[in-house]
């Protein structure tokens, strides 16, 4: 078919409007690219935009000799990898049972479980539980408490909801239990739905840092995210403030200068870099898997 | 096949995973066991080392933890102390409150004033101090009776340790005015001492230099610095605090006829371009970037000696003639120049320290920080250990800085974190100490903030310990007016200065002053007068 003036002028604007998008979306994280390339000082004088002006790999050096730093990125991947794992492997077999005809009590679960959605206890009493289930201070603050997702759950009930009622038939026929049947037939033909799920859990888990910032105080436990926001923070007290003695606040602003923004970006592109490189690789099961679970048949 | 792989792959990862897991979990139970033992040796004798926990309630400054910079090595190793930070992680304030809430607070706590000292102090959770004073002399000694009665609370008692409390007759700051020294050699160094200098001087760089910003001011706050150019023995802390003292009384500033004049000038210089555009936006960075570039006249901040610091070397690297210099304030005509004060200083301490009843041993707790206080742990925790950046004492007992410290790279020597665990500080004497070992070096190599505060900042600040801890209870009646008397004069302030003609900068004035009688200010001002007298007392030695 012979594309007429009109499609080929729709695509032009399509194109360019998406284009221009593309670069208001991808200039920040380009920008923050450049001035991690570039040197601290130099950086100070600003205006700093498409190519560093003074390129050095000493910003990378510094946040690579940092062994805090380090240590940190260990326990976000550490995180990321058992919390999604573990999280999707509870979350579905939550929702194969809550997918199954014969449970008990389905509604008034679904009830219950709905409720939390909309509602949570709050900090402190969050906080209390968290410290007398002893789990302050330790590694699985960061995975346990949030290994159940209700929305996750949703979405995977309603996919296993549509998968054939003969499949599991035919399980049952060959002798296999729910056990079985969830681990050999039910789970291996889920593969676009876990692909999908499993991104956005260990997205979420690669960038959360409130969890820890509250529960965690052992330094050598804390994931990423919670450094870089320090980090971050030290350069924004930089602004601050007319109330403290002006003694502190020189002292504060020379520890401080040690600290470039240079060096910010830096960590900020360690701590994002990985987690985005993530994506190319589960692309092909996104597309199929954004769909999956939306509709029942 | 394929369904198979995918099931092995999931086993082997949770399997992995487990056994990783299995390691942080055993980690825990030790770290644990060791903190049990450290609790039980504490209690058992004095000979075991101290063990404590500290909150710094400070989002924007984590200390490197101790043990790891050599001042806190040389501290486990012959003090025979351990501070175990607990990091804000970036969330302060959530992070005391759910720690207060669950009845676990640190042993020590370094806070400012607010509603979380209030709180500590009112609900009884802290450690009350009086008992340890005559015991452990150095806090007594170093900071002074004065500086200790004003921080005591209303009941009499002392709960804290000031931190970075200025005694003696020493005054801080780090702000005031400069000038490009470059473009002002260019103008031919006119005179500027008085607002008609400033005036025309910034009228003239705008029509010569149509890049440069005439006046540059950091934030919202440097505009209320021109205040102290209006009137003697006034500083913008006034204005901050929306009063200004008339004889023995707090009247709201509103009510000011130099606030007036103040805020009409100000108005007048942002309507013309004259100062920055962007102030109320603008972060640091931009302020730096500005100088850094060269493209401020004249500069009027708080924080100035340390933002100008880095811009001034870079420009001077490359033209000796260029940077920044300090000016002596400016001053409205016929007022005394040596009265006026864009600085000023609260002598109680902006910082306090508590120690709270969790904590084990409270007294060995005191006695730590009142050597840290000490003239003898100023020099340790801000100069590092002895014979390692100074091996002897001057006469004043500040550290002469040796060799090593003379020929070590500026970079390597900030990358030691000498001074970062510096607690209970002594303002006045860390000042002294830092212009004593500037005075070691030839005039061209001595630091431009050192340099600047000396020479002005310093000379320039007005002390208002008069008006420490004068703020009421934020929970309290006249707190919550108070509150709303700030976010009121806040909004009409930025009016004030973005107003389009004199008239409207009046009227916006009048209204504000109005809505201050509305709100109940002068209920807030009775409690703060009362207040104030009491500190005039006790600084009187009444």
């Amino acid at each position: 078919m012979k594309r007429s003036l009109e499609d080929h002028l729709i695509d032009i604007v399509v194109y360019t409007f998406l284009f221009l998008l593309a670069i208001v979306t991808l200039y920040p994280f380009w920008n923050s690219l450049v001035i991690s390339f570039n040197a601290g000082n130099d950086t100070a004088a600003g205006g700093v935009t498409i190519w560093p002006r003074e390129f050095t790999l000493e910003n990378y050096k510094y946040v690579f000799k940092d062994a805090r730093l380090i240590n940190a990125f260990w326990i976000t991947v550490t995180r990321t990898v058992a919390g999604t794992v573990l999280s999707i492997l509870f979350t579905s077999m939550f929702a194969y049972a809550m997918s199954r005809r014969g449970l008990i009590g389905k509604k008034f679960y679904m009830i219950l479980c709905v409720i939390t959605m909309y509602f949570s206890g709050g900090l402190i009493p969050s906080y209390l539980l968290i410290k007398d289930l002893h789990l302050m201070n330790t590694f699985w603050v960061l995975i346990i408490p949030g290994i159940i997702s209700v929305w996750n759950m949703i979405i995977f009930r309603t996919f296993f909801l549509g998968l054939p009622d003969g499949l599991e038939e035919s399980a049952r026929i060959d002798g296999c239990n729910h056990i079985n049947t969830f681990f050999r037939i039910v789970l291996p033909v889920s593969g676009p739905v876990i692909a999908t799920l499993s991104l956005f859990t260990a997205v979420g888990h690669w960038n959360s840092w409130f969890d820890a910032s509250i529960y965690i105080s052992n330094p050598k436990l804390l994931p990423l995210q919670v450094i870089l926001n320090q980090t971050i923070q030290s350069i924004l007290s930089f602004e601050a403030s007319t109330t403290i003695s002006a003694t502190k606040q020189e002292f504060l602003q020379n520890a401080q200068s040690v600290t470039h923004k240079s060096i910010v970006m830096a960590t900020t592109m360690v701590a994002t870099i990985p987690i985005v490189m993530v994506y190319p690789f589960v692309q092909k099961y996104f597309v199929k898997g954004v769909l999956v679970g939306s509709l029942k048949e | 096949m394929n369904k198979k792989k995918w099931l092995t792959c999931l086993l082997v990862t949770v399997l992995s995973v487990s056994t990783l897991l299995s390691g942080c979990g055993s980690d825990k139970d030790e770290s644990k066991a060791a903190t049990e033992n450290g609790k039980a040796g504490e209690a058992a004798s004095q000979d075991q080392p101290l063990e404590f926990t500290m909150y710094n309630f400070d989002d924007g400054w984590q200390p490197s933890p101790w043990g790891e910079t050599v001042t806190t090595k040389w501290i486990q190793e012959n003090k025979k102390v351990n501070v175990t930070y607990l990091p804000t992680n970036g969330n302060a304030k959530q992070r005391f409150n759910a720690m207060y809430a669950s009845g676990e607070l640190p042993d020590v706590i370094a806070l400012g004033p607010g509603p979380e000292l209030d709180r500590l102090i009112s609900e009884g959770q802290v450690v009350e101090l009086d008992p340890y004073l005559d015991k452990y002399p150095n806090l007594k000694k170093s900071a002074g009776d004065m500086i200790l009665d004003i921080n005591r609370s209303d009941d009499g008692k002392l709960y804290l340790v000031p931190d970075w409390y200025v005694g003696g007759d020493h005054l801080n700051g780090n702000g005031g005015w400069a000038v490009n020294r470059k473009i002002y050699k260019d103008m031919g160094s006119p005179k500027l001492e008085t607002l008609t200098d400033l005036e025309s001087y910034l009228r003239a760089i705008k029509d010569k230099y149509p890049n440069v910003i005439p006046l540059e001011v950091g934030g919202p706050y440097d505009i209320k610095m021109l205040y102290s150019a209006f009137k003697e023995n006034t500083t913008p802390y006034f204005v901050s605090r929306m009063f200004y003292p008339d004889g023995n009384k707090l009247k709201p500033i509103t009510e000011d006829p130099a606030f007036k004049e103040f805020i009409l000038f100000a108005n007048r210089l942002y309507r013309d371009k004259l100062m920055t555009q962007d102030v109320f936006t603008q972060k640091a960075d931009q302020m730096i970037e500005k100088l850094s570039q060269g493209r401020v006249a004249v500069s009027l901040n708080v924080n100035l000696s340390g933002r100008a610091r880095v811009p001034n070397s870079t420009l001077r690297a490359q033209d000796p003639e260029a940077g920044y210099e300090f000016i002596w304030p400016i001053h409205k005509e016929g007022l005394d120049k040596n009265k006026i004060y864009p600085n000023y200083t609260g002598r109680e301490a902006g910082g306090k320290i508590v120690i709270t009843k969790n904590a084990k041993d409270p007294e060995r707790i005191f006695a730590f920080l009142d050597w840290a206080t000490s003239d003898e742990g100023q020099a340790v925790l801000f100069f590092g250990p002895p014979g390692f950046l100074w091996d002897t004492k001057d006469e004043n007992g500040f550290p002469i800085p040796n060799e090593k410290y003379k020929s070590m790279d500026k970079a390597e020597l900030d990358k030691l974190h000498i001074a970062d665990n510096i607690m209970a500080g002594n303002a006045t004497w860390v000042d002294n100490a830092k212009v004593a070992r500037e005075n070691l070096l030839p005039e061209e190599q001595r630091d431009f903030q050192t340099t600047q505060q000396v020479n002005v900042a310093w000379k320039t600040s007005m002390d208002i310990t008069a008006f420490a801890n004068t703020d009421p209870q934020g929970d309290s009646e006249e707190g919550i007016i108070l509150q709303s008397v700030k976010d009121m004069f806040d909004q009409a302030f930025s009016g004030m200065i973005y107003a389009k003609s004199d008239a409207e900068v009046e009227s916006i004035l009048k209204k504000a002053n109005e809505e201050m009688q509305k709100l109940g200010f002068p209920k807030v001002l009775g409690v703060l007068e009362k207040k104030w007298q009491q500190n005039m007392n006790i600084i009187n030695g009444k």
